[in-house]
């Protein structure tokens, strides 16, 4: 795994194998449930298609612009068709926002000498042990115990990486300590005592590590203490000024949290009874509501309110029309026609999948979304935005696509026909020479005879010949130099004939 | 680093789940992690065809809307098999858009749909390798060796398995 030179990038992939080699292996499947078969991601806002099939809204929708059949079982889709599943979203978001702790605790630790698993398994043992270990030094943990609690919690985040998990701990563990040694009739029985926080200490372990309460910013998906997010990192990354998504980065950003991890340890542990209240409570912030309690209670927010953008007909609209619908909108209105297009698509989805979502994002940040689409999408790269659009986006389209244009092709790829065609009859010319020095009487035969067409100079493969080998065996698809060939020799007989 | 597409996510996802739960005979991973949209991988030939005891690289190419549109792959160096084309590129309906299909003989629950994988594609070419599909054929030389002369079809296999390894 070490050699694995993608460990960088993937070390904040998740995906289902992260359960193979836990205690419940078996938790690979409930989570490969959870996720959309588009994205692989779990599911976001997901809807439930008249087939019966639970996609991510803005999967779906993206994909139904352009075809209208259910990708997992090929029955007809329409898109206003689709439901969305509330239960779902709650479900997954609570399973997604677990997760990390449940992968931690049922990590199969493969150096066992850790007390996590030690102590779930045989405590009777374990706190025997301690009790002796502990008895013999407390005289120690009586007189200094700053000095205990240092060597302790060194002890026992050993297995631990992360600093302020040290510092929480003996924060806790000195409050408690000092308790127990103010009061005189304790002294007695500091062995005991000392047990008792190390059972306490093991809850606080699992809770602490600032992992519950991270939360995905909705841009850039980085998962960061809600603090974090709120205060300072949604500013920039609207901004764009979130550049890198390094390490040490995130693990500075979970520092100024541990305490609030702490807190909402103690708050579920004593306020609540659901398990999760707290968590989301600290992760949403604006909207203090478990999932339970959003889909118990906010019946109110579930009825769709319908307000959907509508599908535009574009080939009915004028270019002029399309802006005035673009800026409506506030969206950009410059780029080509086919950009202007994508654009609109592309934010009919972004705003009607986040509409089906239980925790909609704003219109902020649904354009910023639709502004890095845009930056991923080859229609709107740097080169294909110049003169070259229409070019880079003919390319990418299939030859045997429902709007190839023909006409569009030989526009593109005017020139470099024109420069075929031109070689061609200089070859075609040289050839004639040369016949004619050799045998001047025939020189009508050459200009009639097709064979002429046929000179090194043109690539060998756009003879007549090989053209229709090649177009009788490729099927559904014939290769995009096929068809260039294709159509190149076609225009080259073409303007045989013409001249 | 500008966060990362759709497509990149994905990508990522389906590498992971290569990588840690590998199919038999299956090797694929991007070249590079600075681009997710060119992979290269490794194919064994299936056992009990004239493939057997080969290993045959291939080139993975998404496309930027991946996983709407599908991947193209393309052996290098080229293979001989009625359902490769002469340069590499495998035409195997599972890398078929959805959509009209000139030939009518492709059903659309066999064609491309973002529900499929990396790795069901890889399968689907194992098996393609072990039994070709003439009906559709993109080498027209190789459909009709395979047909008319299988003894001398194995045989060209066999010699470009041994070829390959440097035997």
């Amino acid at each position: 795994m070490s050699t694995n030179p993608f460990n960088r990038i993937l070390s904040d992939v998740t995906d289902p194998t992260d359960w193979k080699d836990t205690k419940v292996p078996d938790l690979a499947v409930l989570d490969s449930l959870e996720r959309c078969y588009i994205c692989k991601e779990f599911f976001r806002a997901p809807v439930l298609t008249s087939c019966n099939h639970t996609f991510c809204s803005q999967c779906i929708r993206e994909y139904l612009i352009s075809n209208n059949l259910c990708p997992l079982c090929k029955t007809e889709l329409f898109e206003s068709s689709l439901k969305r599943d509330i239960l779902l979203e709650e479900i997954v978001a609570c399973y997604s926002s677990i997760r990390p702790r449940l992968l931690e605790l049922l990590k199969t630790e493969k150096n066992s000498n850790n007390d996590n698993n030690e102590k779930k398994e045989e405590s009777g043992s374990v706190e025997k042990a301690n009790i002796s270990e502990q008895s013999t030094s407390n005289t120690e943990v009586c007189y200094s115990p700053q000095q205990n609690l240092i060597n302790d919690s060194h002890k026992r985040s050993s297995h631990r990486d992360n600093e302020e998990v040290i510092e929480v701990l003996s924060d806790d563990e000195r409050e408690r300590v000092s308790t127990s040694s103010s009061s005189p009739e304790l002294l007695g029985e500091p062995a005991m005592k000392k047990v008792k926080i190390e059972s306490s200490h093991n809850e606080t372990l699992d809770a602490i590590p600032g992992r519950e309460d991270l939360v995905t910013c909705p841009i850039c998906s980085t998962s960061m203490s809600a603090e974090e997010l709120q205060t300072r990192h949604i500013d920039d990354c609207l901004n764009g000024r979130i550049t890198s998504r390094s390490k040490p980065q995130q693990l500075q950003k979970k520092r100024p949290s541990p305490r609030a991890g702490i807190a909402s340890f103690f708050k579920k542990k004593d306020t609540s009874p659901l398990g999760t209240s707290s968590i989301s409570s600290v992760s949403r912030g604006a909207q203090p509501l478990g999932h339970s309690d959003f889909y118990f209670k906010e019946v109110e927010k579930h009825v769709t309110e319908t307000k959907k953008l509508s599908k535009l007909d574009f080939a009915s609209l004028t270019t002029p029309r399309l802006k005035e619908k673009l800026a409506a909108f506030k969206l950009p209105i410059q780029g080509t026609r086919n950009q202007l297009e994508l654009r609109y698509n592309q934010y009919y989805v972004l705003y009607n999948s986040n509409l089906d979502s239980n925790h909609p994002v704003s219109d902020k940040i649904l354009k910023h979304k639709l502004n890095q689409w845009e930056k991923s999408h080859s229609a709107f790269n740097s080169e294909s935005a110049n003169l070259f659009s229409s070019r880079g986006t003919i390319s990418n389209r299939s030859i045997t696509a429902k709007n190839f244009s023909v006409k569009e092709w030989l526009d593109v790829y005017q020139d470099e026909f024109r420069e075929l065609i031109r070689t061609a009859r200089a070859s075609v010319a040289k050839e004639r020479k040369e016949r004619k020095k050799e045998q001047a009487p025939r020189e009508e035969v050459v200009e009639t005879e097709p064979t002429v067409f046929k000179p090194d100079a043109v690539s060998p493969a756009s003879t007549p010949q090989e053209i229709g080998s090649t177009k009788s065996v490729d099927g559904g698809t014939s290769s995009d130099l096929t068809f260039e060939l294709d159509m190149g020799s076609s225009m080259l007989f073409d303007s045989n004939d013409t001249t | 680093m500008a966060p990362r597409s759709t497509a990149q996510k994905r990508l990522l996802k389906e590498y992971q789940q290569l990588a840690r739960d590998p199919p038999p005979g299956i090797v694929a991973g991007p070249l590079s992690e600075d681009d997710l949209f060119n992979w290269e991988c490794l194919l064994e030939g299936p056992t009990e065809t004239p493939y057997e005891n080969g290993v045959f690289p291939a080139s993975l190419k998404f496309p930027k809307d991946y996983p709407l549109s599908p991947p193209s792959l393309k052996f290098d160096p080229p293979l001989l098999h009625p359902n490769i084309y002469a340069d590499g590129t495998v035409c195997i309906s599972i890398l078929h858009p959805p959509g009209e299909d000139p030939n009518q003989y492709e059903r659309p629950e066999e064609r491309w749909s973002p529900v499929q994988s990396i790795e069901k594609i890889l399968l689907s070419v194992m098996s393609m390798l072990a039994e070709p599909n003439p009906e559709s054929g993109a080498n027209i030389d190789a459909c009709k060796l395979w047909r008319d002369n299988r003894a001398e079809y194995d045989k060209q296999i066999r010699k470009h398995v041994r070829e390959s390894l440097g035997l």
